[in-house]
């Protein structure tokens, strides 16, 4: 985890979830692009692309649909972490760049977008970190690699499934929470158990990456006034 | 106090610096950033580099796929370039269709490309008029300040030398290409073009390796590209004149940043191949 990756940015981050690397950029608060939409609470513009060789198979320039589903869900599970009522008017927006994604780019994309917009000094109410879980017949598998990941084509039978949770640690509320194939509740109930316990886990390396962040523009913020 | 000249008034800010012959981030006017270079570091792409111009980083993705050559160059593959600069670059780049910048940088790229600078074609050929090698190259700029082509041509000679692909041989009775995915291969002859940016202004004043903000003040903008010491390509679209004597010292640094390049450019790929 890094922070700072992007100078040109007002908050950026930069994750390496085993071989998965992704990066993002958030900007803002800036002024809303379609005057016409007043609201008083800030609206928050997610983007998340995979870079053309990111994948096994090349992906195209354009956002394709899988990309703007993501762009979504990033979203909704964004704003429930931002106070967007503290910049009315403003919009934030969070771009998210999937350099090579070998599984779990959504969960990656969770806790890296929010690590930004931390670092951005974007108003939240709590970190956000993503999981994902597998689970297979017998067994559970936390933070898949792209190969163990659940397919959409191959596994259509029972107790297969894919679930990628986002978390925020000190409020223990869930913002997101995605769920792919066939899984009975109980076994629904353990995998998000499983994800919570992990997230929990991971809370501390975040928050401490954050700290370094901070403590990094307190002593530049110190040389300039000497100068 | 300076940072509200600066932004009131950036062009007589930055004049002050000039006339004490150096710049805001305390280079002087003909020295370059500090530049690193890393191949290798993708596993999903067939040859990947990732460079840092300062603080310009440039991550170059090559996959390759297989089609049929062009009738009139049937002995030729095709190395497809491609420049992206997505919104998280900088603040002045909004998301959509690319904009001008990332458009110029492609066409400059694919200029040096079909004119056998980087690469021969030829080497990418399979089976004269029957199968190539297409290579997409795929430049994306995850921070833009400054001097983008340079990092661009850097990032794709790097990943061009790291570039490992499967060994294909054409079978004639049966019309059919047979590879090994496990057995790969490389190419050898690949060249070192090395791209350096000056900015000029308006009083004769030339600066090397511009940031965004320097670029952006300038009358006008340089690149050229040079294999050892032969100039290979320059490329000067408008702005202001540039004399002889001046072009003169610009080739002159660039020789010296072609050095510089070529260094890094070695210890990095035999880097990532003493890893594999």
């Amino acid at each position: 985890l890094k922070t700072g990756i992007i100078s040109q940015a007002k908050g950026s981050a930069y994750i390496e979830q085993g071989n998965t690397k992704l990066v993002c950029g958030v900007y803002g608060p800036r002024e809303v692009q379609k005057k016409s939409d007043f609201s008083l609470n800030g609206q928050l513009f997610c983007e998340f692309k995979f870079a053309p060789f990111s994948c096994q198979k090349r992906r195209g320039h354009q956002q394709d649909n899988e990309e703007l589903v993501l762009s979504g869900l990033l979203r909704e599970a964004l704003e429930a972490a931002v106070c967007l009522h503290k910049f009315p008017k403003a919009q934030v927006e969070v771009n998210v760049m999937v350099i090579e994604n070998d599984g779990s780019p959504l969960a990656a994309a969770l806790t890296c977008a929010s690590l930004a917009l931390a670092s951005a000094s974007i108003p939240m109410y709590d970190l956000m970190i993503g999981t994902s879980v597998r689970q297979i017949p017998k067994l559970f598998l936390l933070d898949p690699t792209k190969d163990e990941e659940w397919q959409p084509e191959l596994n259509h039978d029972e107790n297969n499934s894919n679930l990628t949770v986002g978390f925020m640690p000190s409020t223990h509320q869930v913002s997101a929470y995605v769920h792919e194939g066939v899984s009975k509740t109980e076994d629904l109930e353990q995998m998000l158990k499983l994800a919570t316990e992990y997230c929990l886990k991971v809370q501390p390396v975040v928050q401490l990456c954050l700290k370094e962040t901070v403590e990094k523009i307190l002593s530049n913020e110190g040389e300039k006034v000497d100068e | 106090m300076a940072t509200d000249h600066k932004t009131l008034q950036p062009l007589e800010f930055y004049k002050t610096f000039l006339d004490r012959k150096s710049r805001p981030d305390g280079r002087k006017l003909l020295e370059f950033r500090k530049m690193t270079l890393n191949a290798g570091s993708i596993g999903t792409a067939d040859g990947s580099a990732i460079v840092k111009c300062g603080n310009t980083t440039v991550i170059c993705g090559i996959k390759a796929e297989l089609a049929a050559p062009e009738r009139e160059e049937p002995s030729k593959g095709f190395i497809i370039p491609n420049v992206t600069l997505p919104s998280l670059c900088s603040s002045q780049i909004k998301s959509g269709p690319p904009g001008e910048t990332a458009q110029a940088a492609t066409q400059f790229i694919a200029e040096l490309v079909n004119n056998n600078i980087i690469m021969d074609l030829e080497t990418l050929c399979i089976k004269v008029s029957k199968w190539a090698w297409v290579l997409h190259c795929d430049l994306l700029c995850i921070n833009l300040d400054g001097s983008l082509l340079d990092a661009c041509v850097m990032a794709l000679v790097a990943a061009l030398k790291n570039l490992k692909l499967p060994i294909v041989s054409y079978d004639e009775e049966m019309d059919k290409l047979i590879s090994n995915p496990d057995e790969k291969m490389g190419f050898d002859t690949i060249k070192q073009p090395v791209t350096s940016t000056f900015s000029l202004f308006d009083n004769g004043i030339l600066i090397s390796d511009p940031t965004f903000e320097e670029e952006q003040l300038a009358a006008g903008l340089t690149s050229i590209t040079m294999e050892g010491t032969s100039v290979t390509h320059m490329y000067k679209p408008g702005g202001c004149t540039l004399d002889e004597k001046q072009v003169k010292k610009l080739i002159q640094q660039s020789e010296l940043k072609t050095k510089e390049v070529a260094r890094l450019i070695e210890e990095a790929c035999s880097s990532s191949i003493a890893e594999r």
